[in-house]
C-alpha cells in the first residue's frame, strides 16, 4: 500500500488545494500518470504518480485543502515484483538550520533597591570627568553606595557613556560604583539605582585641552575634589570592652551624609515665634471629630496658606540658580523605625484640611512600612518637622533640601499668655523656621512666620474654605 | 637594500614568483605585448613566454572565469584587471563564483588566484575611472583582500598573495606607482593579515591603507607640532584585517580615526569602528572618527575632485575635534 | 556501436530518467528543498556526448546537473544525499541540487548563474592545453545562456586560443517560460556560435544515435587540437523548468508531441531491432537502476546535515 500525500510543490508551500482528481478509485495507474491537479500558493501543478498500481482510496476529494504531507489517497502497489513500500507518514519540510544563534546576553540584574528611600541630596560636589580620570582617594568613612570601591581601583572605571553622563549629572564618583554590566562595566542602571529621582543640573562636560603631553593634564583643569566632611573628624577608636561596633545600615549612612552635607553647605539662620494656640487647643476634640486633624495638621494647613501669600518662601537655591517651584510639595518629617524620613505631599497647595489629613495619614503609613515611592520622596519645597508630642519647647532642625525653609513645630505647652494687660493661662506653641540664607533673608522669614502666627491665632479664618 | 618604486616592486614580485613556481601565469588586457597599461608587467613576456604571459580580449568576466578554470586544474593564475573600475564587469565571477566555489563544493576545490587591480582617484579620470572598490571585496567571505601602501609591502604582499591557496584581491593605488621606497634584498613573502604600526604615538590612533596611509602619516607629522602624538597604523590587509593590532593601539591611545578614500557608507571605516567599539569600548574617550571620501561620484574638475579625497588637513581637523574643550 | 555499448547507453539514460523521477517524488515530500531542475527528456544529449569521454576528460555544466553527474559515473547515493542537504552528499550538503561536483569523475560542477561556468570551462581547457594533456572539456548549457554576455566572451576566447572545448547547447526551446523565438534575435543558436569562427552542428537531441555521432566528431576535433566546436542539440524537457514551474507556457499538445520522441523507448526499440535484446535484458537493467536508486534514497534518508559547528569549514584553505 502506497500513500499519496499532498506534495510540496514549492519551497514556501504549506498546504494545497485538490482542484480535481483525474482518476477514480479502482483505476489502474502507472508511473508518470497525472493523478490530480493541485493548487499551491504559487500555481496549479499536476500531482504525478510515482508508483504503478491501483488507486484504492481517495481520502480527500475535489476542493479539499490539505496540509503538505498529509495523506490524500492510497495506491495498492502491483503485486508483480513490487514490494510493499515503506513510506514515512509525513514529510517535514527540510529543517533550516540557522546560523548559531547567540543567546541574547542576560540583562544584568539591577541591585535590589533599598527598602528605605533615599532622599535627594548632593552627596559629593559634582566632578567633571577628566579624560584620564583617576579615582579620587576612597574616603575613610564607609562609602554610601551598596558596594565599596575596591582598594587600588583601576585608573579607569569601565563605564558606559550613558553611565558617565548620568554620574556626572548626579555628581556621583564612578570609582565608588560597582558595575553590573558585562565585564563589570558600570552601566546606566547602576547610577540610577543609587539616587533615584535625583537630578543635579548637568554641567557642560570638559575634555582635556588640546595640549596633551606625556604627563596627565595639569592640575588646574581638574576640579578640586572636596574631601568628605567626615574626614575632618577624628575617628573613634574603641576597644571591645568599651563598646560594640556594628556597621550602620545603608540608609543610616545615607542619612548621615545627607544631613552632614546640608549642615555643612547651607548657611542656616533661625527665627522663632510663640504662637497662642489656646483657641485651637480648646477645639482639639472638635477638630479631631470633624476633620481627624491634629494641631500639626493645622500648622500644615496654615503653612500652605501662608506660602501662597509668600511664594518667595517656596523657592530653592542650587549652584547659582533659583528654582521657583510651580507647586508646593509639602514635606513632612516622619519618624520611622529606621530613622527620620521626609514624606512629600505633591502639589499640596489646593488641599483642604480633610485632604491634608488623609494624605498625611497614607504617607505616614507608607513611610513607616518603607513603601514610599520616589514621587513621594521627591523635592519637598517646604518641610514641616514636628516634635509636638514630646513636650519640646523649641528646636532648630537642620534644613531638608531642596526646601529652603524647614518649619519646626514644638509642643503646645501651658504657658502664661498676655491678653491686653492681663496674664492668662493658655497654650503656647513655638514655631521655628530654619532658613537657607542663600535665598531666604530675615525679612522674608519674619513676614512668613508672622503670617503663620496670624493664621494659627485666627482659627476661623484658618478653617474657612477658600 | 634598494630604493625602488611601488610599480617596480610589484614587477619584481611577479618575476620572482614566476621563476619560483612554473604554475604561475599572468594574463589580462595588454599585459603581455604592451607590458601593461601601467607598465607593471614589463619584461614578463620576454622572460617567460607566451604560454605564461598572454593578452586577453576586453572580457573581464571571462578573464576571471578563465582564472577559475585554470586554478581548478592546478595552475596559479595572477590575472590583471586593468583597473578596479572594470572589476564591476567581472563581479559575478569574482563574488558569485570565485569567492564561494570552495565552500559550495564542500572543500573539493581550491582556487589559488591573485587578481591584481589598480584603483583610486585624484587624477581627473572622471567618475567611471576613479573608484575605490575594496568594500565590495572585503564584504565577501571566501576572499582575501590586500592593499599595500609602500613598495616593500607591495612586493612582500604580492608574493604572499600568489603563494596563498585562496583567492586574493590584490589592490594597488594608481597614485602610488611612482612612490619610491626601501625594499630589502631577498625580501620574503609577508604575512597576510598583519597590519603595520608605522609611527608610534600615545594620543590618537590613525588607521589607514593604500594611499590614505600616507595621508595619515602627513597628518601625524603636523599634529606632532601641536603636541598631539598620533600612532599610525597601515592595515595592509583589508580582509582578514588585523583587529588585534588596531584595538591594542586604541586601548593605549583611547582615540581612533580611520582614513579611507571611498565614501563612508558601510566602508572600512565603519567596519573598523564597529570592531573597536566591540573590543575596547571602555577604552574610548571619544567615538571613532572616520575621514572618508565625499559621498559622490568623483567629478572631473581638478579642485572639485581633490575636495572629494581626504587630505592631511581633514584628518587633523577630525583629530582635534576629539580634543576640543 | 555494439550491443554492450548500447545497453550501457540505455542503462545510463534510464538511470538519469529514473533518478529525476525519484527526485521529483522526494521533492514533493519535502525532503529536497530550494530549486530543483530536472533533466527528464534530454537524456540522449548527455549520454550521447558523455559516452565518448575518457575518465580524464572534463565536464562542466549548468544547474540541471544531476544527469551529468550520474552519467559520468557519479555515485547516486552521494547525489541524493547532497540533494537532501546531508553531510555525506558529494558537497557535504553545502551545494545542493544545482551544485553537484566530483573531482574523482572530473565533473567540475553545476552552476546556478546562467552561462557563469562558460569562462570557467575556458580556463579548464586552457590549462589542459598548456599542459598538453590531450584532455577535452565538455561544457553543457541551455538556449538561454546564448544571450548572456559572458557566454560570448567565453566562446570568443575559446576560439581565439583554439582550446579543446566542445560547447554543447541543449536547446530545449524554453528558458524558463521564454522561448528562443522571444529571446534570441538570431533563432539559430549555431549561427551565433559561428560568429566566433568555430565549426557547428545542429542535431536532433532526442535521437541518441544522431547525438552520439555528432558528439564523436566534435570531441575528436577538440582532441586533435583543432580547437572548439559547437553542438546545438534540439531537445525538450518533459518537466517544468524546475519543480516549482507548472510550465503553463507550453501547451499539452506540444508536450505530448515531444513525448512521442522520448529517446529512451526509441533507443530500446533500436537495440531490440538491431540486436534482438529481450525484455528480460531490459528488465535486468531496470531492476539494477531501481535497486541503485532505492539504495540512494535509503542512504539519503539515513543521513543528516553537517553539525552547525562545521558551518565555517571549507571557506578558506588554512595557510600555515
Amino acid at each position: 500500500m502506497y500513500e499519496i500525500t499532498m506534495p510540496k510543490l514549492s519551497d514556501s508551500m504549506q498546504e494545497g488545494k485538490i482542484i480535481a482528481w483525474k482518476v477514480k478509485p479502482g483505476a489502474r495507474v502507472r508511473e508518470g500518470d497525472v493523478l490530480a491537479e493541485v493548487e499551491s500558493d504559487k500555481a496549479t501543478m499536476e500531482l504525478e504518480c510515482f508508483h504503478s498500481g491501483v488507486l484504492s482510496k481517495i481520502v480527500h476529494g475535489d476542493g479539499s485543502e490539505v496540509p503538505v504531507g498529509e495523506v490524500i489517497g492510497y495506491i495498492d502497489a502491483e503485486a508483480k515484483g513490487a514490494e510493499p513500500e515503506k513510506q514515512r507518514a509525513t514529510a517535514e519540510p527540510p529543517e533550516q538550520k540557522a546560523a548559531p544563534k547567540e543567546k541574547a546576553p542576560q540583562a544584568p540584574k539591577a541591585p535590589a533597591p533599598q527598602p528605605a528611600p533615599v532622599t535627594a541630596t548632593a552627596e559629593l560636589p559634582p566632578q567633571k570627568p577628566a579624560p584620564k580620570e583617576k579615582v579620587p582617594a576612597a574616603p575613610k568613612a564607609p562609602a554610601p553606595q551598596p558596594a565599596p570601591a575596591t582598594p587600588g581601583a583601576e585608573p579607569r572605571a569601565a563605564a558606559s557613556p550613558r553611565a558617565r553622563k548620568l554620574a556626572q549629572e548626579k555628581g556621583i564618583d564612578l570609582g565608588q560604583v560597582k558595575g553590573t554590566g558585562p565585564g563589570g562595566r558600570i552601566i546606566a542602571q547602576d547610577i540610577e539605582a543609587l539616587s533615584p529621582g535625583r537630578a543635579s543640573p548637568a554641567e557642560k562636560p570638559s575634555a582635556a585641552p588640546v595640549r596633551q603631553a606625556a604627563e596627565p593634564p595639569p592640575a588646574e583643569t581638574r576640579p578640586a575634589i572636596k574631601p568628605s566632611p567626615d574626614e575632618e573628624l577624628p575617628a573613634i577608636d574603641v576597644t571591645e570592652d568599651e563598646a560594640e561596633v556594628v556597621e550602620a545600615a545603608y540608609r543610616l549612612k545615607t542619612q548621615a551624609r545627607r544631613v552632614t552635607a546640608a549642615k555643612h553647605v547651607i548657611p542656616h539662620f533661625y527665627i522663632t515665634r510663640s504662637i497662642d494656640v489656646t483657641r485651637l487647643f480648646a477645639r482639639k476634640e472638635e477638630l479631631k471629630q470633624k476633620y481627624g486633624a491634629t494641631i500639626t495638621h493645622l500648622v500644615m494647613l496654615a503653612a500652605l496658606k501662608a506660602l501662597k501669600l509668600h511664594p518667595e518662601a517656596n523657592r530653592s537655591y542650587d549652584r547659582g540658580r533659583i528654582i521657583k517651584w510651580k507647586g508646593i510639595n509639602l514635606g513632612l518629617a516622619v519618624d520611622t523605625d529606621e530613622g527620620l524620613t521626609v514624606a512629600v505631599i505633591r502639589n499640596a497647595q489646593a488641599l483642604s484640611l480633610e485632604q491634608i489629613v488623609e494624605r498625611t495619614r497614607a504617607l505616614v503609613e507608607k513611610a513607616r512600612s518603607g513603601k514610599l515611592s520616589p514621587e513621594e520622596r521627591r523635592h519637598p519645597t517646604f518641610t514641616v518637622s514636628s516634635l509636638g508630642m514630646f513636650d519640646v519647647e523649641q528646636f532648630e532642625p537642620i534644613i531638608n533640601p531642596p526646601s529652603a525653609i524647614t518649619l519646626a513645630v514644638a509642643s503646645a505647652l501651658a504657658a502664661p499668655v498676655v491678653k491686653g494687660d492681663k496674664i492668662e493661662v493658655g497654650r503656647v506653641m513655638k514655631l521655628t523656621l530654619s532658613c537657607d540664607h542663600r535665598i531666604i533673608d530675615g525679612v522674608t522669614a519674619a513676614k512668613f512666620l508672622g503670617e503663620l502666627k496670624r493664621l494659627l491665632e485666627n482659627d476661623e479664618e484658618l478653617l474657612a474654605e477658600n | 637594500m634598494a630604493i625602488i618604486s611601488y610599480r617596480d616592486a610589484i614587477n619584481q614580485a611577479l618575476f620572482e614568483e614566476m621563476k619560483r613556481d612554473p604554475s604561475v601565469i599572468v594574463f589580462g588586457e595588454d599585459v603581455a605585448l604592451y607590458e601593461g597599461s601601467f607598465k607593471v608587467t614589463r619584461g614578463l613576456l620576454k622572460e617567460f613566454g607566451a604560454k605564461r604571459v598572454f593578452d586577453t580580449p576586453i572580457s573581464e568576466a571571462a578573464i576571471v572565469g578563465m582564472a577559475i578554470g585554470l586554478a581548478m586544474d592546478g595552475m596559479r593564475p595572477v590575472p590583471e584587471l586593468m583597473t578596479v573600475n572594470f572589476a564591476y564587469l567581472a563581479m559575478d565571477q569574482i563574488l558569485n563564483h570565485m569567492a564561494l566555489m570552495r565552500y559550495m563544493f564542500g572543500g573539493q576545490v581550491k582556487l589559488p588566484i591573485t587578481i591584481r587591480m589598480p584603483g583610486g582617484g585624484g587624477h581627473q579620470l572622471g567618475s567611471q575611472h576613479s573608484h575605490s572598490l575594496e568594500v565590495h571585496f572585503v564584504h565577501t567571505p571566501g576572499l582575501k583582500v590586500v592593499y599595500p601602501a609602500t613598495p616593500a609591502d607591495a612586493k612582500a604582499l604580492l608574493k604572499a598573495a600568489v603563494r596563498d591557496d585562496n583567492p586574493v584581491i590584490f589592490l594597488e593605488h594608481e597614485g602610488l606607482y611612482n612612490l619610491q621606497g626601501e625594499v630589502p634584498d631577498g625580501l620574503d613573502a609577508a604575512v597576510i593579515g598583519q597590519a603595520a604600526v608605522l609611527r608610534e604615538g600615545r594620543d590618537v590612533t590613525l588607521i589607514g591603507y593604500g594611499a590614505m596611509t600616507h595621508v595619515a602619516l602627513q597628518a601625524a607629522e603636523q599634529l606632532a607640532q601641536e603636541k598631539i602624538e598620533a600612532e599610525v597604523i597601515d592595515l595592509r590587509t583589508l580582509r582578514p584585517w588585523d583587529v588585534k593590532t588596531v584595538t591594542e593601539s586604541v586601548a593605549r591611545t583611547h582615540r581612533a580615526v580611520v582614513v579611507e578614500e571611498p565614501p563612508p557608507h558601510c566602508g572600512i571605516g565603519a567596519e573598523v569602528a564597529a570592531n573597536i567599539c566591540e573590543q575596547v569600548f571602555d577604552e574610548l574617550d571619544a567615538p571613532v572618527g572616520r575621514v572618508s571620501g565625499a559621498d559622490v561620484p568623483l567629478p572631473y574638475a581638478r579642485e572639485l575632485e581633490q575636495a572629494c579625497i581626504p587630505h592631511a588637513e581633514d584628518v587633523i581637523r577630525a583629530v582635534k575635534k576629539m580634543f576640543s574643550v | 556501436m555494439n550491443k554492450r555499448e548500447l545497453m550501457d547507453a540505455y542503462y545510463r539514460m534510464q538511470l538519469a530518467r529514473s533518478f529525476e523521477t525519484r527526485v521529483a517524488e522526494q521533492y514533493t515530500k519535502g525532503r529536497i528543498g530550494g530549486f530543483c531542475h530536472l533533466y527528464s527528456g534530454e537524456e540522449a544529449v548527455a549520454v550521447g556526448a558523455l559516452v565518448h569521454l575518457r575518465n580524464e576528460d572534463y565536464v562542466i555544466g549548468s544547474y540541471r546537473d544531476h544527469a551529468y553527474f550520474l552519467i559520468r559515473g557519479g555515485d547516486p547515493k552521494r547525489a541524493m544525499a547532497e540533494l537532501f542537504g546531508h553531510a555525506d552528499g558529494c558537497c557535504k550538503g553545502k551545494g545542493g541540487s544545482m551544485h553537484l561536483f566530483d573531482r574523482d569523475i572530473n565533473f567540475f560542477g553545476g552552476y546556478a548563474i546562467v552561462a557563469g561556468m562558460c569562462p570557467i570551462a575556458v580556463g579548464l581547457a586552457l590549462s589542459v592545453r598548456n599542459k598538453q594533456e590531450n584532455r577535452v572539456v565538455l561544457c553543457f548549457f541551455g538556449d538561454g545562456a546564448t544571450n548572456q554576455g559572458v557566454y560570448h566572451e567565453a566562446l570568443n576566447m575559446s576560439s581565439l586560443y583554439q582550446l579543446p572545448i566542445v560547447w554543447v547547447c541543449e536547446n530545449n526551446v524554453y528558458a524558463i517560460g521564454t522561448s528562443v523565438s522571444r529571446a534570441s534575435a538570431e533563432k539559430s543558436l549555431a549561427q551565433k556560435a559561428r560568429a566566433y569562427n568555430m565549426p557547428t552542428a545542429v542535431v536532433n537531441g532526442m535521437d541518441f544515435f544522431k547525438m552520439h555521432s555528432v558528439a564523436e566528431r566534435a570531441i575528436a576535433h577538440a582532441r586533435a587540437g583543432r580547437g572548439p566546436s559547437f553542438i546545438e542539440a534540439k531537445c525538450y524537457r518533459y518537466r517544468g523548468h524546475s519543480m516549482s514551474d507548472p510550465a503553463t507556457y507550453r501547451s499539452p499538445e506540444e508536450v505530448a508531441l515531444w513525448k512521442k520522441r522520448d529517446p529512451i523507448p526509441r533507443l530500446k526499440e533500436a537495440i531490440r531491432h538491431d540486436f534482438e535484446a529481450t525484455e528480460e535484458e531490459f528488465k535486468e537493467v531496470d531492476d539494477k537502476v531501481r535497486k541503485l536508486l532505492d539504495e540512494a534514497v535509503a542512504f539519503a534518508e539515513a543521513g543528516s546535515e553537517l553539525p552547525v559547528e562545521k558551518l565555517y569549514d571549507d571557506l578558506y584553505v588554512e595557510m600555515t
